[in-house]
């Protein structure tokens, strides 16, 4: 009896000591101990997680990991690409997006390069990303690399400000079902994504997720609603298939289909059907859904070779239709990429490869619409071939890069992108790099096929005539490649094991930049002729006809102007760019990044594009961004932004449109909560400073301003494992 | 005595439990250390080169945080074999000398050409550079959320003459080249 005693009292001792016991196990100097089931349940302090990826690259580069699209609480790629320095996004309505690095932003932005899973996802038809219809969803995301920078060597044209490399999860990553749904206001208004995923006995996997998101509600400047909604749908398949040591297959494919509203103001000279000209200029409302759809399939095989190298091999077919207020594009592309990769000698790692890619467009343009084309079947030819060569001269402390690329495009001709980078890693907290390159953006379609009638001035009180003005089709005065030359200097350091700081300064020289090259005025009639002086072209009279003045059938006079755009202009940006990262607490992350920009673009004179040059992009931009986990279910972030005003004015007039934009200030905030192993919930409200303003002047697509609206929405998240 | 036994058992059984919260965190080298030292215990090496009680030979390249927290295993037993930590490699060694060798994600522009280089001597490489183990590593560590998980790529283990027993293959996330 005493014994049993005494053995409870040593029990019941133990058992209160247990808790200290296991803590004992699982504390700070125990870790050893663990076991490899218990290793597979502890979490890693994400303060502890590296910089890994980049701290060795001769380049701008910002890596943005699932984890923080996740925690941003951002439901589109574009307010996800906002996390990086030194990326411009604004958003001209719930649909319509202007994302830019460096510069030239715009709705239809193109000195940007976006890629997904290694497929081009900007459009051949204006060269830049058409963002309505990327909408693949977040959940699939593995990470996002934004490379700021000329990078034509690595990339190819296009990519003169940067390249933006949206890389998905594995399909061994994503197994099982998952189910992604939100429902809230404006622009988070209903979502929900669907997927699955099966691995093989091989090691192989598949996934298939459905996509349907539907968003609603900007309001216009002046309070009243606008028409704004975007829904789209997407159906996605992804399959990995490893092959014993040496090969890699992957496939993947979309289809997708979109609406988004496109109500544009369309000039006209009747002012009958002038929709609000003291806010926006002689135009008239066009309401509009565009519909758009498309499918692209894609394959890649990977092959390691004996030497100690890499091939790769890809190629990919997309079809695409869409249409505008009185225009459509039908596209095919194809696509075929190979590159090898191999050590040649010990210090030497020399890359080379080549790239074919033929899009072919066909464009209808509506008859006496104000979109004109100079043709409607267009194919685009781009071919290149590029080497490059990284010189290790001091193992992981010194190395030289250097290499070309050598590109040739239907519309640019035949141009080399070279390229040099230096990179020096005293220790292994520090790293600085230099770097010169040269890069080109061809032209695209649309900058040399396209004309549009820009801007309607009616007759004034004190006599002036009614005029139109028309954009000719830039190919009438050859436009041709515009050309960049960019130094860099860059410098990133882990000062202590939870501070981390990636600075980068850059002078950036532009040739060629599109802008006007002159204008020709003509008059209607002789009336006209004889009032101004002016030579008579008959066709003015079919113009004004057209754009809403049926009395110049009879006689009654007026003018037209045509704008020839082309290579015109030199402009220079140099800026700073800085993202740090410091973690005061285990649990607690900190991301603070500022960016700042000059633009050099000449003398503002009244016929050239400068306006659209000097203030499309802001001066400064700033971002704080606090990830807190209060406990291991719990998380609450929120993420500020400042972003500096444009002084960019629209084109079609008006008081709305020749008012600059202001600073403005963007708060989100997200509190999430694992309510079961398998289920989060989160509650995110975006914009929460809002001050009902526009973001963005619209430039080339006249769309209604609309005003982002603030927004609250609700996301569960269930998977099972 | 049966009651002793018994007493005995129940307590070895509650000190072994894990009492929530066991999601304490580690930091990411130490995570990395202790897998290795883990992995270890369930890989059994070619008769000819090692035999119980030899040490084995652990080698890294590329990180001095990571063989800061290796080292903290140096001396110590893993199953049958005793632990010998290595200093940090440099590219003039010779790695197919190592039993263990370790890949930081800084190399990973070499990763191939090391492996290739490793031929089929019966190393276990380890590493956390992505997609390691479909490239002819025979462990690749991997992410998911916050926790890391392992993969192995058996048919390079098999050319290695390297045995990874079915209780670690039980928890392998992924297994590549059956």
């Amino acid at each position: 009896m005493k014994t049993n005693a005494l053995q409870c009292t040593i029990l019941i001792a133990l058992l209160a000591t247990t808790s200290h016991v296991q803590a004992a196990v699982t504390n700070e100097d125990a870790w050893p101990e663990l076991s490899l089931g218990d290793l597979m349940k502890v979490g890693v302090e994400s303060a502890s997680r590296k910089k890994q990826s980049v701290s060795n690259t001769a380049a701008a580069v910002f890596v943005i990991s699932a984890s923080d699209i996740k925690r941003s609480g951002a439901l589109t790629v574009p307010e996800i690409l906002h996390l990086a320095p030194g990326v411009e996004v604004a958003r001209l309505g719930n649909n319509k997006f202007a994302v830019s690095i460096r510069g030239f932003n715009g709705r239809m932005a193109n000195k940007l390069l976006v890629l997904v899973d290694g497929r081009s996802i900007y459009s051949s038809l204006y060269g830049g990303v058409i963002w309505e219809t990327e909408n693949l969803p977040l959940e699939e995301i593995n990470r996002i690399e934004v490379i700021r920078g000329a990078a034509g060597l690595a990339w190819g044209s296009n990519a003169v400000n940067g390249v933006i490399n949206i890389i998905t999860k594995r399909a061994q990553d994503t197994t099982g079902w998952l189910v992604d749904t939100h429902g809230g206001t404006a622009t988070a208004k209903a979502g929900l994504m669907l997927r699955y995923g099966t691995k093989g006995e091989d090691g192989s996997a598949f996934r298939v997720s459905m996509n349907e998101q539907r968003r609603d509600g900007g309001k216009e400047a002046n309070g009243r609603d606008a028409q704004d909604i975007w829904n789209d749908r997407s159906l996605t398949f992804r399959y990995d298939k490893p092959n014993g040591i040496d090969t890699r297959w992957f496939f993947s494919g979309r289809i997708f289909d979109s609406q988004s509203d496109e109500t544009w103001l369309v000039p006209t000279l009747n002012p009958a059907a002038m929709y609000n000209s003291a806010q926006y200029g002689a135009t008239r409302l066009t309401p509009f859904i565009s519909n758009r759809s498309g499918g692209d399939l894609l394959g890649r095989l990977e092959q390691t070779t004996d030497g100690g190298g890499e091939v790769r091999v890809q190629t990919y077919f997309e079809k695409f239709q869409g249409d505008v207020p009185s225009a459509s594009d039908n596209h095919n592309t194809f696509d075929f990429d190979a590159q090898h990769r191999f050590p040649l000698g010990e210090s030497h790692d020399i890359v080379w490869g080549g790239n074919w890619r033929q899009t072919k467009h066909h464009n209808a343009m509506q008859p006496g619409g104000f979109l004109t084309t100079s043709g409607a079947d267009t194919t685009v030819n781009l071919s290149s071939l590029f080497a490059q060569d990284e010189w290790t001269l001091l193992p992981r402390t010194f190395s030289l890069q250097g290499g070309v690329r050598v590109e040739r495009q239907t519309f640019g001709g035949t141009s080399p992108q070279p390229s040099a980078r230096a990179l020096w890693t005293p220790n292994e907290q520090q790293s600085f790099w230099l770097s010169w390159s040269k890069s080109v953006r061809s032209p695209s379609v649309v900058q040399r096929k396209m004309g549009a009638y820009a801007v309607a001035i009616p007759a004034s009180g004190s006599g002036t005539l009614p005029v139109m003005v028309y954009a000719a089709p830039p190919e009438q005065t050859g436009f041709g490649n515009e050309k960049v030359r960019t130094i860099e200097l860059g410098h990133r350091a882990q000062w202590t094991p939870t501070l981390y700081s990636d600075l980068t300064a850059y002078v950036s020289k532009y040739e060629g930049v599109f802008g006007s090259r002159g204008q020709t005025i003509t008059a209607n009639n002789s009336t006209a002729s004889g009032i101004t002086g002016l030579p008579v072209d008959p066709a003015c009279t079919a113009e004004m006809i057209s754009f809403g003045l049926p009395n110049a059938a009879f006689g009654a006079p007026g003018l037209c102007v045509t704008h020839l755009y082309g290579n015109a202009l030199p402009v220079r940006t140099r800026g700073l760019e800085l993202s740090t990262e410091w973690s005061p607490l285990p649990v607690w992350r900190l991301q603070l990044n500022a960016s700042h920009m000059r633009v050099d673009a000449g003398e503002n004179t009244p016929y050239t594009s400068n306006t659209l040059l000097y203030g499309s992009s802001p001066k400064y931009q700033g971002s704080l961004r606090s990830s807190y986990n209060l406990n291991a279910d719990l998380q609450f972030d929120f993420w500020l932004r400042r972003i500096g005003g444009l002084e960019h004015v629209a084109d079609y007039g008006g008081a709305s449109a020749m008012t600059p934009i202001a600073a403005r200030t963007e708060l989100d905030l997200r509190f999430a909560e694992q309510v079961t192993s398998a289920l989060e919930l989160s509650l995110v409200l975006q914009n929460l400073l809002s001050k009902q303003e526009i973001q963005f002047h619209p430039d080339y697509m006249p769309s209604l301003p609309v005003v982002p609206q603030r927004t609250i929405y609700l996301k569960a998240l269930w998977h099972d494992r | 005595m049966k009651s002793t036994l018994r007493f005995l058992l129940a307590s070895f059984l509650l000190a072994a439990t894990c009492v929530p919260p066991c999601s304490a965190a580690l930091s990411e080298v130490q995570m990395q250390a202790a897998y290795v030292f883990n992995f270890i215990k369930f890989v059994e090496w070619p008769a000819d080169t090692v035999k119980a009680g030899d040490k084995i030979r652990v080698c890294m390249i590329g990180d001095d945080g990571l063989h800061a927290s290796l080292s903290a295993f140096n001396g110590r037993k893993a199953g049958e074999y005793e632990l010998q930590i290595m200093p940090q490699s440099l590219d003039s060694d010779d790695l197919s000398a190592c039993h263990v060798l370790y890949i930081d994600e800084r190399e990973q522009r070499r990763v191939v050409s090391i492996l290739k280089s490793l031929g089929d001597a019966p190393v276990l490489t380890i590493s956390d550079i992505s997609g390691f183990a479909e490239r002819g590593g025979s462990i690749g560590l991997l992410y998911r959320d916050n926790r890391m998980l392992f993969e192995v790529n058996l048919a390079a283990t098999r050319k290695a003459r390297l045995h990874l027993s079915g209780q670690m293959l039980n928890l392998a996330a992924n297994i590549f080249g059956r």
